[in-house]
Parts: structure tokens; sequence; C-alpha cells
């Protein structure tokens, strides 16, 4: 091996200590400057630079054509992607030199190291054994202690973990101990479209006075509704439930019959499989046909995005599911019923005619009948036809009833037509439809063999019919009022009255009450000989949705407000 | 630690070895059996790699500022079996463009990285400019969001560090990022969703 | 006008968008009649560039020469090391180390980061582990046994880094190191704990290294890394001494191998140059004279008493273990996900984070989640409890290990603490170079 001398060893030593001087200094300028570099990428980032996208957004809502604007927009997002690029070629530059200043550096280090004269015996004994020993214990003694007081610390510090299990699991999933409502309780309240029989007869429900629009007489109170919506009030015990959606939002209301104060809104957003872009609906139909179905502990909202929420009595989300978007022309407008704590929903797409019982507690799928016939507007209906529940359904080819504790079908019938909006009526055993561009029919209810036929009646095309004491009744678009015997399907007499009916009508106490669309309500006293007017009031606004009657209280929603109708009590 | 290793009569120094080398033994067995245990159990023979799962990317942005490269690795892949070449692009174009040409002011890309290429009317072809492109995937959510979601992510492995505890996988949101086989490692969109293989 | 019928035209179609779920595509593929075709994907990423495919198809072997070339480095040091015993040998191996581990494969994967790939492989079935990172894991262990840490010395990318900058290393004041020192012990068992209940990789996450091997990391590990060098070179290996996990397991390893550096050739003249020149204190002086020793009674009492002392404070350990369990789970991602879903549930808010928003929007029942969850927050408390027992023993078997008697007669290096750098060779006067120039310099 060879070796140099003093001298050489002592030169080699100094030359090398001034490299090292040189290259830290030339480091440490090459790290100055890579760090003001990096500070100004990070505020250069095309992607968020506050001042383009300030200006973008400025130029795209409300200047759009100003070429000035337009002109600094492209000059800024130039400049902007400029210095961002070349300023990461610069930090890649920059790498590459402080790699080569490194070596240069630790190559001149380490001659200078190399070239240190050897160093002297060093003075003095050891430290002793045992000293070093007892200084070691000391020593992981008091790291193992301070890691020790750490942990615990920690423990007591950082606040108690709410264990999944006790605090949310609560608040996820529904009370077990929950009791179902009582049908009574269902036929007090108001809980589905056209009532608690889904069939537009209320049985002995006081009607309010008369009332005006105008004057505000008989009106309790009137509730701005946030967003629009078809769908009709429904009511149980002191709260009154509706919903309404546009394209961007969908959402479900609560108000307070007391006061008409509204208690909760929900919004139907972030459902897994909700469409980013809601399908197309016509103007008449909108995106919150369907009416809400309430059971007393929760209420349920379906929306023409195929989403189906569920809420508490107080407002709180507990499941929500996303039916499939509806490829519906006018849109979805079918509403759900409750029978025996399953939720019954109509679901319709051009492919696929689903009914599905879904468990009310957490919108699992209890049944599902699937079945190729098409499309319709209407909802479905619950008949009680010898100890059993029917779900009757009618779409624009067939009557079906289904067996609501399995799903399976009863009877079908293939005797319609058109474009059905109209739902069933019943009575007698019969089961009573009509639509407009098709016919009206009476079905026996326990077989489905159809009793009679005809389409030589003004039909309606929206309002469904309503049946009392053998006679149905039927309100036409087209504002004709016709009364129908059930038995035979004749005409017994026909009245003009102007304005068309959207609205379905009810049978309450008696008599049948049915809005036009000028928002005018006739109650009529049914007859199978003339037609009687017993009264009429009006709103003063147009009424498409079925009101709801609970309580001697009228609940109507137009357009934009919902109306409770009633005697002030004193 | 700083345990006795030889020791001064022989007799000791004996004993001191005769256990080492039974812990050694120890050792030894330890480590061959642990490594052929899990080696038995486990037929992974080729390495693995990084890559995201383009189905369940949701876009949030963070690849482009969560790994440790700046550009990231992670970069746009245009499937083009897939794309509509629309004239209104959703990946192309920001919400409500005023006109439909390539100005900045209409653009979505903040670094210019996706080309608009007229066909024929009217259709238009979109590709990426891979050296400009910093998989911020503002086109893949546009083209998610309202198109055919021919746009999406993938880590190029031509920069990827493959770093042993991925720093994007780490910060994503969706649980997209997974280990692949080395000797399969994009996972590509075909030319309908979820189907199968193009 | 032109552009506005397009647009309409093209909105309208969005309108019609027919939903995902159908497996068709919202606009078809249209039918050019120019010509076109339609390529394949934009870039290519297989055929696009000729290195990234080269790339890749050598990428299955490529992994395996890794495995070959850190065993190549291995028995090169213990030659440098061993046979020849030139620091300078052990130096270019630690420079080429540099080169190929740190700057051309990038820092990953390594040793030490593997410790956490092998914990959650074996504590996870479904994580993957290839023959490559077990081999990484095993063969600096296995050298262990027999050579001692000739891997820090000049194979490990994190220890060599800091071993060429360790130009004025300078004494940690003995108390201090010996408290630093515990932190490793802790480091590795933390490690290991969140790898197998899958919080995280965190040694990977706070490799200050790695970041200045690619050029590129967050900005904080970028200044840790080059701040840790900054001071390496006057403090010895700060990270190899005072974090290292994988120092650990290697230091207990090594402790039972035969061969280790051997400061002098030659008879020891006791000059204590080498306890000088040893940067991370590994040289142990001889024992003294029996009459200046403490009495044998003392160390024995000591013995006694940690023996008392030792199930209670693994049970003191296994208990702080269990509590830390808790404040340790909110470390776990899908715990913070559970967190964040359950208040935005239970306040009725929409997603509030993208996790949660991806959460929901993929439909998985939150029960599902809250099953995992508790699974999850189970198996660290139970992880956590292990930890804090294995710990206590741990450190229950160091103040042993100085509680008893030691008996040495020269200088000599402790193997589980030597790293194998090569310094005292050069310092040594019975070292024959040395010898060479001291005759000289007279």
């Amino acid at each position: 091996m060879k070796t140099v001398s003093i001298k050489t060893r002592d030169v080699i030593h100094r030359t090398a200590l001034a490299v090292v001087l040189v290259s830290s200094v030339f480091l440490l300028a090459v790290v100055m400057i890579m760090l003001l570099q990096y500070r100004q990428i990070k505020r250069t980032e095309p992607l968020n630079s506050p001042a383009l996208s300030g200006l973008r957004e400025r130029y795209i809502a409300d200047e759009r054509g100003n070429e000035q604007l337009k002109e600094q927009i492209r000059q800024l997002d130039l400049l902007s992607r400029r210095a961002w690029f070349t300023g990461q070629d610069q930090l890649y530059t920059g790498g590459f030199l402080i790699i080569g200043g490194m070596i240069v550096l630790l190559t001149a280090l380490q001659t200078a190291a190399s070239s240190r004269p050897f160093p002297d015996t060093p003075p003095g004994g050891g430290t002793s054994t045992d000293r070093a020993a007892a200084r070691a214990r000391t020593g992981i003694a008091i790291g193992a202690g301070a890691v020790l007081l750490l942990a615990v610390a920690t423990v007591f510090l950082v606040k108690p973990f709410a264990l999944p299990a006790a605090k949310a699991r609560a608040a996820v999933t529904p009370q077990p101990a929950e009791t179902p409502a009582a049908p009574e309780e269902f036929s007090r309240n108001w809980p589905f479209f056209r009532g608690p029989d889904t069939i537009g007869t209320a049985g002995d429900r006081k009607l309010p006075g008369g009332w005006d629009g105008k004057t505000g007489k008989g009106i309790l109170w009137k509730s701005e509704i946030p967003l629009q919506g078809y769908n009709s009030p429904v009511v149980w015990g002191n709260r009154v439930f509706v919903s309404g959606g546009n394209k961007k939002l969908r959402e479900l209301y609560c108000f307070n019959t007391a006061d008409g104060k509204l208690l909760w809104r929900l919004a139907a957003d972030n459902i897994p499989g909700s469409p980013a872009t809601p399908p197309e609906v016509a103007e008449d139909t909108g995106f919150a046909a369907p009416t809400m179905a309430a059971d007393g502990r929760r209420v349920f909202a379906v929306f023409a995005t195929g989403d189906l929420v569920c809420a508490g009595m107080d407002g709180k989300r507990l499941w929500a599911v996303n039916l499939g978007v509806p490829k519906n022309h006018y849109g979805y407008s079918s509403s759900p019923v409750i029978v025996d704590g399953k939720l019954i929903v109509q679901f319709f797409d051009e492919n696929r005619q689903l009914l599905v019982a879904l468990n009310t507690a957490d919108g699992k799928p209890v049944w599902s009948a699937d079945r190729k016939t098409s499309i319709s507007w209407s909802s479905p209906s619950v008949i009680n036809i010898a100890g059993r529940k029917l779900i009757v359904t009618i779409t624009c080819d067939a009557v079906e009833a289904f067996d609501a504790a399995n799903g399976s079908p009863v009877w079908q019938l293939n005797c319609m037509g058109g474009e059905v909006g109209t739902s069933a009526a019943c009575s007698e055993g019969r089961i009573l439809v009509a639509n407009d561009n098709a016919c009206a029919a009476a079905i026996s209810a326990a077989d489905g063999k159809l009793l009679w036929k005809t389409s030589e009646l003004t039909l309606p095309d929206v309002a469904s019919p309503v049946a009392f004491e053998n006679t149905m009744y039927l309100f036409a678009s087209s504002g004709v009022v016709s009364a129908v015997d059930a038995a035979t399907g004749k005409k017994l007499w026909e009245k003009e009255l102007g304005s068309g009916f959207y609205c379905s009508p009810l049978l309450v106490s008696g008599r049948i009450i049915a809005f036009n669309m000028e928002g005018n309500a006739f109650i009529i006293k049914p007859d199978r000989e003339k037609y009687i007017q017993e009264a009429t009031c009006s709103i003063g606004e147009k009424v498409v949705a079925t009101p709801a009657v609970v309580d001697g209280r009228l609940y109507i929603r137009t357009d934009k407000f919902l109306y409770c109708i009633g005697e002030k009590k004193e | 630690m700083n345990e006795d290793i030889r020791q001064d009569s022989d007799s000791a120094k004996q004993v001191g070895l005769s256990r080492r080398s039974f812990l050694k033994m120890c050792g030894i067995s330890a480590i061959a059996l642990a490594g052929s245990a899990m080696v038995y159990k486990r037929k992974e023979l080729t390495g693995t790699v990084w890559q995201l799962d383009p189905e369940k990317c949701i876009q949030c942005g963070r690849c482009a500022t969560a790994c440790v490269l700046t550009p990231s690795a992670v970069k746009c892949v245009h499937c083009f079996a897939r794309c509509g070449y629309c004239d209104l692009c959703s990946g192309y174009f920001v919400q409500k463009p005023v006109a439909l040409d390539t100005g900045a002011e209409n653009q979505l890309c903040p670094t210019g990285a996706l080309k608009r290429t007229f066909i024929e009317d009217p259709y238009f072809q979109y590709t990426i400019d891979e050296k400009l492109c910093i998989g911020c995937g503002r086109c893949v959510k546009g083209c998610a969001d309202f198109g055919n979601g021919s746009l999406f992510l993938q880590i190029r492995h031509s920069r990827c560090k493959q770093c042993n505890e991925c720093a994007i996988a780490v910060a994503c949101p969706a649980s997209a990022f997974k280990r692949v086989p080395v000797t399969n490692p994009y996972l590509m969109k075909t030319d309908v969703p979820g189907g199968g293989k193009a | 006008m032109n552009i506005l019928r397009k647009m309409s035209a093209c909105l309208a179609l969005f309108f019609a968008a027919v939903p995902l779920l159908t497996a068709q595509n919202r606009f078809p593929k249209p039918d050019f009649t120019n010509g076109y075709k339609i390529p394949e994907l934009s870039p290519l990423p297989s055929a696009a560039s000729p290195v990234e495919r080269l790339m890749l198809s050598i990428a299955p072997y490529l992994q395996y020469a890794v495995v070959a070339v850190l065993l190549i480095f291995l028995l090169l040091s213990c030659y440098f090391l061993y046979r020849k015993r030139s620091r300078r040998g052990v130096l270019v191996m630690a420079l080429a180390t540099v080169a190929f581990f740190g700057f051309i494969i990038g820092g990953c994967i390594c040793p030490v980061g593997s410790i956490q790939n092998v914990a959650a492989a074996v504590f996870n079935p479904a994580f993957p582990i290839s023959p490559v990172v077990l081999g990484i894991f095993l063969l600096p262990l296995f050298f262990a046994l027999f050579a001692g840490r000739v891997f820090c010395g000049s194979v490990c990318p994190l220890g060599t880094i800091q071993e060429i900058v360790n130009f004025y290393p300078l004494k940690v004041p003995p108390l201090l190191d010996r408290i630093l020192r515990t932190i490793p012990l802790f480091y590795l068992g933390f490690g290991v704990l969140f790898a197998a209940t899958g919080i995280g990789f965190i040694i990977c996450r706070f490799d200050p290294f790695v970041g200045l091997y690619r050029m590129a990391g967050p900005f904080f590990i970028l200044t840790s890394g080059g701040g840790l060098l900054l001071l390496g070179v006057f403090v010895a290996r700060p990270y190899c001494r005072y974090l290292c996990p994988y120092g650990v397991l290697l230091g207990w390893l090594s402790r039972l191998s035969s061969r280790r550096v051997s400061i002098t050739p030659d008879e020891c003249i006791r000059c204590r140059l080498c306890e000088n020149a040893c940067p991370v204190d590994a040289i142990m002086p001889p024992s003294p004279p029996n009459q200046d020793r403490e009495p044998m009674r003392k160390s024995l009492h000591r013995i006694i008493l940690l023996l008392i002392l030792l199930p209670m404070t693994a049970a003191a350990g296994g208990v702080t273990g269990y509590f830390l369990g808790n404040p340790l789970s909110l470390l776990h991602p899908r715990v913070e996900l559970y967190r964040q879903v359950s208040t935005e549930l239970a306040a009725g808010e929409r997603p509030q984070t993208d996790e949660s928003l991806a959460f929901r929007s993929a439909g998985t029942p939150v029960a599902e989640l809250q099953k995992e969850v508790s699974a999850v927050v189970s198996n660290i408390r139970l992880g956590s409890c292990i930890l804090g027992i294995f710990i206590a023993l741990a450190i229950m078997a160091r103040l042993f290990n100085f509680s008893k008697r030691r008996e040495q007669k020269d200088y000599q290096v402790d193997n589980s603490l030597c790293v194998c750098c090569g310094r005292c060779y050069n310092v040594c006067p019975r070292d024959k170079r040395n010898r060479i120039m001291l005759k000289e310099s007279e």
C-alpha cells in the first residue's frame, strides 16, 4: 500500500477543506433557490389559482362575450401554466445540482477526513464498567418510563372513542322495540293517496263548512311549500307531509297541523344509484308526482328519479334506495301504499314493470312481482276481499290483482288501453276502472271476471273514479261529471261543470267532494237520479292534488301553498 | 445489550459457545420456518405493482397532489372505443361553455393536456398529451358525470416509483388503489361500462 | 346559431341518457363516414414507450435481480470487513449502495420497510407478499446471525447515506444515548402493530431518506431527511441508532454471531483510540481488576429484584397497551370513516368528506362497515395489549443485561451495537497499514 508523506497529507487536508467550504456555499445557495421555487410553484399551480378560476367564473356566469375578459383569461392561463412547468423543470435541474454538489462536498470531506493527522492517544483512564452499566440501566428506565407516561397521557387525554357499538348503532338502525300502528290509527289518519282505504272513500268524517280563498274565510292557515310538486298531502297525527322537487333537488316536508309551521325538511340526495342527471319529465307531472305514504312511525317518498326515501316522523333519514331510473315519458307518478309493514311500490320503466314490496323498517325487498305488461301512471290500491288483501294495479293494457302477502298474481284481465293515469275504485265486490281512450269496466274482485265494459261515457284521464251505493262517479278532464250504474255500466246522468278535474274525488260522510282545475270545490250529494250540488267553494288557485280530510279539517295543496281549512276552536 | 461475548476461562468460553450455537440454531430454524411457511401459504410468485381501479375512482383530484412525485405518476388514459366523440364534450369543456372552441376560458383541463381534433361533422376526437397531464382527473369527472366515462386515470408505470406504501393509496377516499400482478399492470376500461373484454 | 343547435341536440341526448346499469353508453359509438378508424387507447401504455414496455417485460425478473444484488453486496461487505479489514472497501460498498439501492431502485423496497409487509402478511392472510419481499427481509437477518450487522455498515440505503456524511463524529452524552436507544424498540413495536392491524405503514411514511433518493416527496419528509443528514455529520447515524426498527431485530440476532469486528489483528495495547473513534459507542472497555468493582452480591440482588418486578411490569405493559388500543384505533382509516359516516347520518347531513361520499355512494350498508370497524377495534386492542407485554419484557431483558456482572479482557465490540463501519481499523496503532504510516512519520 502506497503511503504519502506528512507534508503532502497536510496540503491535501487544507485543499480539501477549501473545497468543502466552496461546495457548502454552493449547495446552500441552490437549496435556498429551490425552496423559493417550491413556494412559487405551490402558488402558481394551475389547479388552484384563485385569480384564474375567479375570472373564469365571472366570464361564464355574467360576462359571456366580454372579449377583454376572455383575452385576460387566456393570458393568465398561459402565464400560470408556463410558470408551473418551467418551475418543475427548474426544480428537477436543482435536484441534480444538489446531487452534484453533494458528491463534490462528500469527496472533499472524505479526503479531508482521511488526510487528518493520526490521532493521539487520549489521556486519562476509561469509564468504569460498573458505572457504565448503571448509567445504561438509568437510561433504559428513563426512556421506557417516558414512553409509558406518554401512553398513559394519551389514554387519558384522547377523548374516549365512542365505540361504534353504543352511540352510532342507535342512530343508524331504527329502534327495535317499536310497535306498528294499529289499523284503527290508519283509518283515523290520512296515510295514503286517496285516503286510508286507497280508493277515495273516507267514511264518517266531518267536512269543514264553507271557505273562500279570496277573503280567507274558513282558512286556518296557509303555508308556502318550498318546492313544487303534484303529490297530495298525507296526514298522521299532528303532522302533514308533502314532497316537492325540481331538476336539482327533491325534498320531503313536514308541517304542523296546528299552525302550519314547517317542522322539518329533508333532502333526498346522495342516494346510491341516483342518476347524476335526473330524467326528463313533463311539466304537468314534475319530479314529485307520487304522494307520500305514512305508517305513523315513518314516512316514505318516491320521486321521478326513482329515489325512495324513508324518514322518521322527526325528519331523520332512516334509509334510502334508488329503485332504478324510471324511463317514463311524462315522469314517474305512482304513489306507494303500505300493507302490513310492507311498502308497496309500483315501478314502471319501458323495460321493466315491477311491483315490489319493501320492508318498511330497512327497505329490503320482501317480494317482487316482475311482469310483462305496459307502463302506467296509476297507483296501486288495496282491496280487502274475503279476508284477503289484494293489490290492484292498472296498466295501459291490463288490470291486475296480486296477493299483498307474497306478491303472487291472483288474476289479470287485459281490458285497458290508452295511457292510464287513473286508479281503481271498488264497490260491492266490483273493481271499477275508467280511463279516457280506453273504457270503463267492472271486474269481479274475487276472480277477475269482466262484468261489463263500455266506452260510451265521458271518461276521466287523471281523476280516479269514486263509487258509492252501486254507482260510480266519474270526473273527467273536460269538466263533465257523470254517474254510472256499477252493476250494468249504464250512464245514469251527466253534468257539464266548466273547468276540468285532475284532482280525484273523495267520498266523505256521504258527500262527494272534488276540486276542479280552477280551484272550485263541488260538494255533491250522490244520487242515482240527478246531479245534486250542495255547495261550492273556491280556494282561488289551481288544485291538482287530492285533498286530505282529517278531524274536520281539509288539507289542500296548490302549486305553491298548503291550505288548512277548518273551524277555529274557540 | 453489551453482553459478554468472550469469557475469560476456557470452560466458560465453551459453555458460552455451546449456548450461543444452540440459540443460533433456534434463530436459523425460526427464520427458515417463517420463510418457507409464508412461501408455501401463498402462491404469489410474481411481484405486484400499484394500480388504481377506474371503476372505483370518484375523481376527487387527490391523485395529482398526494403522489410523492410532482407531477403525479397518475395520468389520464382515453378509451376511444367507449368515447361518443361528442361536440359538446363534458370532459373537455367547462359546464355551460360560452363557445365550443379551444379557448382557455372554455377548457376544463388546467394544463391544456386534452386535445380536440375535428373528425367529421359533428364528431371530434379527444387525445391526451401525456407530457402535460398532471392526473387531476377533472376531465375524468366531467366525462363520468355527463358522458360515457371513456376517460379514466391510471398509474403510469414508467413514472411510478412503486413505493412500498403508495402515498395516493393512503389518501384515496374510495380505496381504489390496489396491488396488481406485474405481468398485468393496467386496469383498463372497455367499450361498454362493466362490459366484457374489448 | 349552428352552435346552439348542436348544443341543444347534445343536451337533449344528455337527458335521454340511459342509466349506466343497463351497460350501455349514454352516447352511442358514432358511425364515421370518412374512414376514420377508432384507435385503441390513448396514450397506449403498453405500446407508447419502448422503455416502458421493456421495463414491464423484465419487471418480474428485475425483482429477483434486486435480491441477488443484495446477496452479492452482503457477501462483498463481509469480504471487505473480515478478510481485507478495509474501511475503504466498506466505504466503497456504501457508495455503491447509495447509488444502486438508493438512486437507481428509488429506495423501495428495503429490508427496513419490509418488516411491515411481513407483519401484515403474517396477521392478514389476504395481504400479498412475494418471495422477493420475504428474501429482502430475511437475508440481512440471516447474515446478522453469522456475521453481525454487516447490512447496516454498507448495504442499507438508509444507513450508508448517513455513514458517508459522518465526518466529525461527536460523543453523545452516555445517559442521553441510552435513553434515546429505547426509541427503536417502540418504533418497531408500533410499526408491526400498525401494519398488522391495517392502520398503515408508518415506517415507510416517515422514512426520511427515501424522498432524497427520489428527489421528490412531501416537504416535511424532504426537510427532515436533510436535517437528519446535517445532524449526521456530527452525530453518527442518528436514524440507525435512535429510530431504526430493523436495527433492533439485527441487534438481537447479531448477538448470536460468533464472528465480529475484531479491532486489532494483534495484541491490544489498550490505547483507547478505538473506543474514541467508534461513532456508535459500540466498543466496550475491558473490565477493571476485581478489587475496583462492586461486590458480586449487589448484582445478584439486582437480578432478584428484576425477577420479582418482571410479572408486574409485564402486567402494567399489557394493561397500558389495552387502554392505548382505543386512541390508537382512531388512526385506522376505516374507523375514521365510520365515525364520519355515523355522525353524518345521525345529523341527517349529506357527505362532508370525499371518503364518506365514496362510501355512501358505493351503497355498502353502514351495518357492514360497523361490523368491520368493531373487528378492527378489537384487533387493535388485542394487538396493543400484546405489544405492551412484549415491550415490557424487552425492556426488562435489557435491564437484566446491564445488571449482571460483565467480564471482559480487551477492548472489544458489542456485536449488537456495532454497525460494521470499520472506522476502528483505521485508528488501531497495531493495524498493519497504520504501523507503516506511524513508522514513517517518526
